[in-house]
C-alpha cells in the first residue's frame, strides 16, 4: 500500500484513502518524513477524511509524524478528520497535542500557508 | 284360565313394562352423557340423539329416527319415511323450531298409537322437550361466545391502537428532541447551537454529536454554543460540552460558549469543571463579535450618503 | 444479507485488526447504533485486537447481537491464548505500557463502551465489551 504524496509549489499534499494496518501506517510515516526532507518543502497537509477509525496507534503515528516534521523545519496540518473520530479520540483521553488541524483540504492549505509564513517571519511558536 | 295363569300373565306384563321403562331410562341417561361431553356441538348432539332413541322403542331393529331443526335434518343411517311414524315438536322459547320423529320401517301390530306405545309417546315428548332446552342453552352459549370473541377482538384492536399511538409518541418525542437542538448556520463558517430548557445527559450527548457533524458539513471554523436558555447545567452536561469543545478543536474549529450565568459558572468551578479551558463570553452578542473576529471579519457601520 | 447475529474474525496479522473493527462497525450499524457509537465500538475493537496481535500473536474476535425488544445491544469478545496480563490493574492505568505503545489501548477502549470486562491468566486472556441503547 503506497499512499501518493503530491508536491504543490512549496508544500506537500497527501490523502489517506484507505484503512491502514499498523505497518502501512508506519510506512506512510517514513514516506512523509523522507519526502519532507528530500523536497525541503515548507510543510505538508495530510488529509484523513477517509479514515473512519483513528485508534491510539494511528493517533500516535500522526502525532509523531507532526513532531518530527516540525523538527525537520516544516509544518503539518491534518485535515478532514471525521467528527465521530474526533469524539472517540477525546473520549479515549487522546489529544493530538501539537498537531494543527483543519476542517477540509482548502482550509488545511490555507492554515499551512499561514504557519509557514509565521515560521519564516520568526513569529513561530516557542516549542 | 286359572288364577295362577292369570297371575303369571300379569307378572310377565309387569316384567315387560319394567324392561321398557329400563330402556327408556337408559335412553335418557345416554342422552345426558352425550350432551355433557365438553365442547360438543349442537349438530353432534342432534346426530347422536337420533341414534340413541332407537333402542328405547319396542322394535328397535326396524326403527329409524330423524330430527329436523330449523330446516336442517339429522337422520339415522337407515332413515326412510314410512306411514308408521311418531312425531313430537321441538319448541324453543314457545316457538316450534323443528320435530323429532321415529318411524317403523315395516308394519307392526296395532297398539296405543298405531304400532307405538303410550310410553313411547311420552318418552318422545320428553326427549323433544329436552332437546328444546339443549338447543336453547347451546344458542345462549353461542351468543355468549360471540360476545366474548367480539370483546377479545376489540381488546386486540385497542391494544394495537395503543401500541401504534405509543410508537407515534416515541417518534414524536424523538422529533422534538431533534427539533429542540437546531444547529443554525449563522454566517459563512459560523454555526450556532442555542441550548434551551432542561438538558439531560442523553440529550447533551446527542446535541454535541450533531454540533460536531454540522461543523464538518458546513465547514464552519467557529461554533457558538449559547447556554443562556438552559435552566440547570450540571457536571455531566458540562463534561459533554467540554468534550465537544476538545473534539471541535481537534477537527480544526473553535468553540465559543456564551451565556453562562454567574451562578452556573460558580457552581461548575466549585464542582471541579475547568471552564478556563473553554473560550467563554458573557453574552451571545459578544460571542458573535468574537466569532467574526476569529474568521477575520468585522462589523462596521455602512457608509451612507449624507451621513456625518 | 449475511447472518449478523454472530460474526467471528480470526486475528493473525494486523490486516485482521482492520477486518475485525470493520465487522464490529457494520454489525453496530445494522442494529441501529448511531455513527458515534459505531466509531466508538470500531475504535475499541481496534485497540483490543491490536493487543492480541502484539502480545499473543493470534486470537479471535467474536461480535454478537444481544438485542431484545426494548434495547439494541452488541457484545464483542476478544480472546487469545498468549502469555496473559500479569497485572491487570496496572494495564488498565492510562499511560502504562509494556509493549512500547501509548498505554492508551485498554483504558481507552474501556472509556468508549458501556461494559468492559477483562479476565486474564497465562494461556488465556478474554476481554468482553458491550454497548446498549434503548430502541427508538
Amino acid at each position: 500500500m503506497i499512499i501518493p504524496i503530491l508536491r504543490l509549489k512549496d508544500v506537500l499534499l497527501t490523502s489517506i484513502q484507505v484503512d491502514l494496518t499498523d505497518q502501512e501506517a508506519l510506512d506512510f510515516q517514513a514516506d512523509v518524513l523522507r519526502m519532507v526532507s528530500e523536497t525541503e518543502a515548507g510543510g505538508i497537509v495530510i488529509d484523513i477524511t477517509a479514515l473512519d477509525v483513528v485508534d491510539s496507534f494511528m493517533a500516535r503515528v500522526l502525532n509523531d509524524t507532526a513532531r518530527i516534521v516540525r523538527i525537520l523545519g516544516a509544518e503539518v496540518v491534518l485535515s478532514g478528520m471525521q467528527p465521530m473520530v474526533a469524539l472517540a479520540l477525546i473520549e479515549m483521553g487522546r489529544e493530538l497535542v501539537g498537531v494543527e488541524t483543519a476542517l477540509n483540504l482548502d482550509q488545511g492549505l490555507e492554515r499551512l500557508q499561514r504557519l509557514i509564513q509565521e515560521r519564516t517571519s520568526g513569529h513561530g511558536r516557542p516549542d | 284360565m286359572t288364577p295362577s295363569d292369570d297371575l303369571e300373565a300379569k307378572l310377565a306384563l309387569l316384567e315387560w313394562k319394567l324392561e321398557e321403562r329400563i330402556k327408556e331410562l337408559d335412553c335418557i341417561h345416554s342422552i345426558t352423557d352425550l350432551v355433557e361431553q365438553p365442547g360438543i356441538s349442537l349438530e353432534e348432539i342432534l346426530q347422536g340423539i337420533v341414534a340413541l332413541v332407537l333402542p328405547a322403542w319396542q322394535y328397535p331393529e326396524v326403527a329409524c329416527a330423524r330430527a329436523i331443526v330449523e330446516g336442517q335434518e339429522f337422520g339415522t343411517e337407515n332413515f326412510r319415511e314410512t306411514t308408521w311414524k311418531q312425531v313430537s315438536d321441538i319448541v324453543v322459547r314457545g316457538e316450534r323450531i323443528g320435530t323429532l320423529e321415529v318411524y317403523y320401517l315395516e308394519e307392526k301390530p296395532e297398539s296405543d298409537e298405531g304400532p307405538f306405545l303410550n310410553e313411547e309417546r311420552m318418552l318422545l315428548n320428553t326427549i323433544a322437550e329436552r332437546l328444546g332446552r339443549i338447543i336453547e342453552r347451546k344458542q345462549a352459549e353461542e351468543a355468549l361466545r360471540k360476545v366474548h370473541d367480539e370483546l377479545e377482538r376489540r381488546v386486540e384492536e385497542r391494544t394495537a391502537e395503543l401500541t401504534k399511538a405509543n410508537e407515534t409518541l416515541r417518534q414524536q418525542s424523538q422529533a422534538i428532541m431533534e427539533l429542540s437542538t437546531p444547529v443554525i448556520k449563522l454566517w459563512d463558517e459560523i454555526v450556532l447551537l442555542p441550548l434551551v430548557g432542561v438538558i439531560d445527559t442523553p440529550r447533551a450527548q446527542q446535541m454535541m454529536e450533531r454540533l460536531l457533524q454540522s461543523i464538518v458539513e458546513t465547514e464552519s471554523r467557529v461554533a457558538i454554543i449559547d447556554v443562556t436558555g438552559v435552566s440547570v447545567i450540571d457536571t455531566s452536561v458540562a463534561q459533554h460540552v467540554l468534550k465537544t469543545v476538545s473534539a471541535a478543536r481537534m477537527l480544526g474549529a473553535d468553540v465559543i460558549i456564551t451565556g453562562f450565568s454567574p451562578d452556573a459558572a460558580q457552581t461548575l468551578t466549585r464542582l471541579g469543571v475547568d471552564l478556563s479551558a473553554m473560550r467563554t463570553r458573557g453574552t451571545l452578542w459578544t460571542g458573535i463579535v468574537e466569532a467574526f473576529d476569529l474568521i477575520g471579519l468585522q462589523v462596521v457601520p455602512r457608509l451612507e450618503e449624507g451621513r456625518r | 444479507m449475511a447472518d449478523l447475529t454472530k460474526i467471528r474474525v480470526v486475528l493473525e496479522n494486523s490486516r485482521d485488526v482492520v477486518i475485525a473493527r470493520g465487522a464490529g462497525r457494520e454489525v453496530a450499524r445494522q442494529l441501529g447504533f448511531g455513527p458515534a457509537d459505531q466509531t466508538r465500538l470500531a475504535t475499541a475493537i481496534s485497540e483490543l485486537a491490536r493487543n492480541v496481535i502484539q502480545y499473543a500473536r493470534e486470537g479471535v474476535c467474536l461480535v454478537t447481537d444481544e438485542s431484545n425488544g426494548h434495547r439494541i445491544s452488541i457484545k464483542v469478545v476478544v480472546e487469545d491464548h498468549g502469555p496473559g496480563i500479569s497485572d491487570i490493574e496496572r494495564a488498565m492505568e492510562y499511560g502504562f505500557s509494556t509493549g512500547g505503545g501509548l498505554g492508551a489501548g485498554l483504558p481507552g477502549a474501556k472509556r468508549l463502551v458501556h461494559e468492559f470486562d477483562i479476565e486474564s491468566q497465562p494461556g488465556h486472556t478474554r476481554v468482553t465489551i458491550a454497548m446498549s441503547r434503548p430502541r427508538v
